[in-house]
């Protein structure tokens, strides 16, 4: 018994070993993390990886998945492990905090040779040296029912005044007599990203997350404005703001229960799926801005290509960002996956007629034209405040405090003052910053 | 009957368990502790060693003993009604009728499905535009207007631990059922020619044989109760404000999703102490019956 | 007299309809939602049965994702997982029930602590013995690591099983001759068998519903198990309901399946006594 039970044990192991020594291959592979994980999105990559394979004939591109915010787990166990990818779909906003651990291979000579990405787009690190190549920006501009504005009178808003006016004539509430209640405006307030569209107001406001000397200023008079403006345009918004995400955006505005929504992500794809009729009775404008601000905004949210210093292969890992932006592949990414929703950020596509002529993008021309426009024109993003990036920003912005104080604000809990003094305290204790 | 030769073989039966469990128990244990005396970002290679200072954070940390209170009453509502409504639904299908194997199949779905499935399902179902639930109370007349069950803070409360209980009480129904079926009918055939009421069959038949079970289940609910994260992260993540936030929805929080390592080990390391805590009151109570377990 | 007594079955039938409702209710709406349309999905007001059915999430969810690929992986996965950990668990609870060796109690209580360290924990150190052991981005790998996650539990309940089979029984098969292994495989284990049911549920799903490890440990797109599948249709501006409503409902029924059959045969199997006479 002892025996055949140790033959057992011996022959799994061996068993794994030998799956474990399948042939290493010759060829040069390179891996491609990215959090783009819907259907259409693996198509358009996995095309453009054959294509790059069939032009670099001993190259071999292996993909990887993982939602942006399971990522990091699987990337920090690829680093300890030394197995990390050679290129990366990231966030930004993580960039310099990789730049300080030295995991990032600096990227100027791509960004010379891609040519005409705007720099301003760039995330200014200390050393000022690239590390990021934006791959597009997207134009989170407030989407509105111009049929409901037009029925209503009013013109679409340019200041927190007049939006908050807008989202109060546009609140038809129903008590109960089976008619739908009509919203004016779709708020995000679930965690634990409601601080993006918290940002937008604070920016609108002239107020800031970080000063450019890295103090925090997020307790500032002028944000705690914005909070209080954000507050009161939530009280004409659908009940449970406090739950409400993305998806809940979307689908209200496409059901019709709000009239005006701060864009949701991939809206326009949405509307051709859950309600085609919609798309003639929308229409744009930036974000309104506050007493304190003076101009309008958008936040043009980037993502980016970045290149882990551990590469083996420099060289082809460039190469592979370089053909995914160009020609055929980048308009394949633009108007495949989610068209209208990442815009080009190469300058020389802002007139692109080919990409205009693409039927998706056609369908919503004027209005992915004017997105692109305005983000170009009034364009930011959590690192592109200053001219140099906090490098605390990342790990500043994935603190729970931020989400939940918010959240408990939007549900009633503590005032506006007490919020983002609690963030702001947080924050200076956690850093070491004023 | 117990012979040496005979032992030796016994504790070869549970040579490949062993193995197996101590790299899922022995390595990242110690690997926890290490990590909990040091502060170190997720993508770091290395940390900076410093003492005792992530215990110090968490106990500070006002929102620890919300979470913790919230954590017992979370895990002490779910268990208990898991518990009793497992046990009856049990009893229910170990009964004969028609359609038995059907019904306890069915039964069992809320525990099949995946968890993502079925947090996005209750989302959708109480949501305050387009949800059933509001809609139905409010065609009855019950409500005039939609209630926001997950954004309130008491109702959501109330609302996490009811689908708790939903998803969950099957696995207590399959434990107990499993160990029903295997209860002599002769024990109760005899009792019933003694003269016993069913409750005294209940009692003194059902209860005892179930009895080794049923104190398993109960430690084993509680303790995955309240450890359980990825299902109030979808419905509530901890909100509104931190109405749900439990003890794990804390750590995971203010730990891994603030990227730092370290002081996540530290936080795992309180809760695992917390429920040692637990498990060796638990084994003092029931303290002879343990000998049967 | 005849309504008298049936009563209390109407009662019974009664009760388990209640529950079984209960249970059930919500995922009938899913399966409801599942057979309509994009447009009707979020019909305002809310409708329970669609006004055009139809089964194009199902066809759209082969036809466009890797959804069949999930599937098997996770078949395989669970299907291995099942066998070894039943087997490893069965061989250790009997081993520490019908034995007496030093530190027999110690392992029961220690393995108990696999489920208080949270998953998140847990990940990092096990990739990086699984990267050792080169069993990353393989179904193998990731079916050991959820055989390890299951053996705890498994082996409890067996061990509760054990006990409550009377040593009897395998001293009358020693008398008559037989040796150990003999006795647990023909005798013991037969009378456990719901218990080995129950284990075999449990490490179901696990195996069948398990995200985080999976997460970490497979790669390739054509190795993803359905739960990563399934989590990749919630991006963070988009969730395809279409794929996501038609995939649950497609690994559910597998599992009412199987184990309703699986009752079936052991309701047959079961005499309904131990000891006689």
């Amino acid at each position: 018994m002892k025996k055949f039970l140790i033959m057992i044990i011996s022959i799994t192991l061996i068993s794994i070993s030998v799956l474990c020594l399948q042939g290493f291959a010759n060829t040069i592979s390179i891996s491609y993390l990215t959090p783009e994980t819907d259907p259409k999105s693996m198509a358009v990559d996995n095309d453009i990886i054959k294509r790059f394979e069939e032009i670099h004939p001993g190259v071999k591109v292996n993909i990887q998945h993982a939602n942006l915010q399971d990522v990091l787990p699987k990337l920090a166990a690829q680093l300890r492990a030394g197995t990390a990818p050679d290129v990366a779909f990231f966030s930004p906003r993580m960039v310099p905090g990789l730049v300080e651990q030295g995991f990032l291979l600096p990227l100027g000579d791509l960004f010379e040779d891609i040519g005409d990405i705007p720099r301003k787009f760039v995330t200014p690190t200390l050393d000022h040296k690239i590390y990021d190549i934006p791959i597009h920006m997207e134009s989170r501009v407030l989407y509105y029912r111009k049929d409901r504005f037009e029925k209503a009178g009013i013109k679409p808003p340019t200041t927190f005044d007049e939006w908050l006016k807008a989202a109060d004539a546009l609140t038809v509430v129903n008590e109960g007599d089976g008619k739908i209640d009509q919203y004016g405006i779709g708020i995000y307030g679930g965690m634990p990203s409601n601080y993006f569209q918290f940002s937008s107001m604070l920016w609108a406001n002239g107020a800031e997350l970080f000063d450019e000397n890295n103090n925090v200023v997020i307790d500032s008079p002028e944000a705690i404005e914005a909070l209080e403006f954000w507050g009161k345009l939530a009280k004409f918004a659908p009940p449970g703001v406090v739950n409400t995400k993305n998806t809940e955006l979307t689908m209200q505005f496409c059901e019709g229960v709000i009239s005006m929504v701060r864009f949701p992500g991939r809206l326009l794809t949405n509307i051709d799926r859950y309600n085609p009729e919609l798309a003639s009775k929308i229409d744009i404008v930036p974000t309104p801005f506050g007493p304190s601000g003076n101009a309008p905004l958008v936040h043009a949210c980037i993502n980016s290509f970045i290149v882990f210093s551990g590469t083996k292969y420099p060289e082809i890992s460039k190469e592979f960002i370089k053909f995914y932006m160009s020609g055929e592949q980048y308009l394949e990414y633009l108007t495949t996956a989610a068209p209208g929703h990442a815009l080009p950020i190469r300058s020389s596509w802002l007139d692109n007629p080919e990409y205009f002529e693409f039927p998706a993008i056609k369908k919503h021309a004027d209005i992915i034209r004017k997105s692109m426009e305005l983000a170009n024109k009034y364009g930011t993003d959590f690192q592109l405040r200053h001219d140099t990036v906090n490098p605390y920003l990342g790990e500043a912005l994935s603190m729970p405090v931020l989400s939940t104080e918010l959240n408990k604000f939007l549900a009633g809990h503590v005032t506006a003052e007490q919020a983002l003094k609690k963030i702001a305290n947080n924050w200076r204790k956690r850093f070491g910053i004023k | 009957m117990l012979q040496k030769k005979d032992n030796i073989m016994g504790f070869c039966l549970l040579i490949p368990a062993l193995i197996l469990v101590s790299m899922l128990i022995f390595y990242p244990l110690i690997n926890a502790v290490y990590l909990s005396f040091r502060s170190q970002l997720i993508y770091e290679l290395k940390g900076r060693f410093i003492g005792l200072a992530n215990y110090i954070e968490i106990l500070q940390e006002e929102e620890f003993r919300n979470a913790l209170s919230l954590s017992i009453i979370w895990t002490a509502a779910n268990v208990i009604a898991q518990v009793l409504l497992g046990v009856s639904a049990a009893l229910l299908l170990n009964e004969d009728f028609k359609g038995r194997a059907l019904a306890r199949a069915l039964v069992l779905l809320p525990f099949f499905m995946p968890t993502i499935s079925i947090a996005l399902m209750w989302k959708w179902l109480l949501n305050e535009s387009c949800g059933i639930f509001n809609y139905t109370l409010m065609q009855l007349n019950i409500i005039s207007k939609p209630i926001s069950w997950l954004g309130n803070a008491r109702s959501a409360l109330f609302c996490v631990i009811y689908i708790g209980i939903w998803r969950f009480t099957p696995f207590v129904i399959i434990s107990i059922l499993a160990r029903l079926q295997t209860i002599p009918r002769e024990l109760y055939e005899a009792a019933e020619i003694d003269g016993a009421s069913k409750w005294s069959q209940f009692r003194y038949i059902t209860l005892a044989e179930i009895k080794g079970v049923l104190l398993v289940v109960i430690l084993l609910r509680t303790m995955f109760m309240f450890k359980k994260l990825d299902m109030l992260l979808i419905l509530t993540n901890g909100g509104p404000g931190t109405s749900t936030q439990t003890l794990p929805v804390l750590v995971y929080k203010s730990a891994f999703a603030a990227m730092r390592l370290g002081k996540g080990a530290a936080d795992s390391i309180v809760i695992l102490l917390i429920v040692t805590i637990f498990v060796i009151l638990y084994m003092r109570i029931t303290g002879k019956s343990q000998e049967e377990v | 007299m005849n309504f008298k007594k049936n009563i209390p079955r109407i009662c019974l039938y009664l009760c388990i309809l209640v529950f079984v409702l209960y249970s059930v209710g919500p995922i009938i709406w899913m399966l409801l939602s599942s057979l309509r349309s994009k447009t009707e999905f979020f019909n305002i007001p809310p409708t329970i049965f669609p006004k055009h059915f139809t089964f194009i999430n199902y066809i759209l969810l082969f036809r466009e994702t890797n959804f069949f690929h999930y599937l098997l992986n996770s078949v395989y996965i669970t299907i291995g997982a099942i066998f070894i950990s039943t087997l490893f668990s069965t061989l250790a609870a009997y081993s520490l029930t019908r034995f007496n060796y030093r530190g027999r109690n110690l392992f029961t209580i220690f393995s108990l602590f696999a489920y208080i360290l949270p998953s998140v924990l847990l990940v990092i150190p096990l990739y990086l013995l699984a990267m050792k052991a080169g069993l990353i981005d393989k179904l193998t790998g990731l079916m050991l690591a959820y055989i390890a996650i299951c053996l705890p539990y498994c082996i409890w309940l067996m061990r509760a099983f054990f006990r409550s089979i009377p040593i009897e029984f395998e001293e009358a098969a020693f008398v008559d001759g037989a040796g150990r292994l003999r006795t647990l495989f023909s005798i013991v284990i037969p009378l456990a068998l719901p218990g080995i049911i129950s284990t075999t549920v449990f490490t179901f799903t696990v195996a069948w519903n398990e995200y985080l490890f999976a997460l970490v440990f497979l790669n390739s797109d054509l190795k993803l198990t359905f739960p990563l599948g399934l989590n990749n249709f919630v991006t963070q501006f988009d969730t395809y309901w279409e794929y996501i409503l038609s995939g649950s409902i497609i690994v559910a029924i597998p599992a009412v399946i199987i184990f309703s059959l699986a009752q079936k045969s052991l309701i047959k199997g079961w005499g309904g006594g131990g000891i006689k006479g």
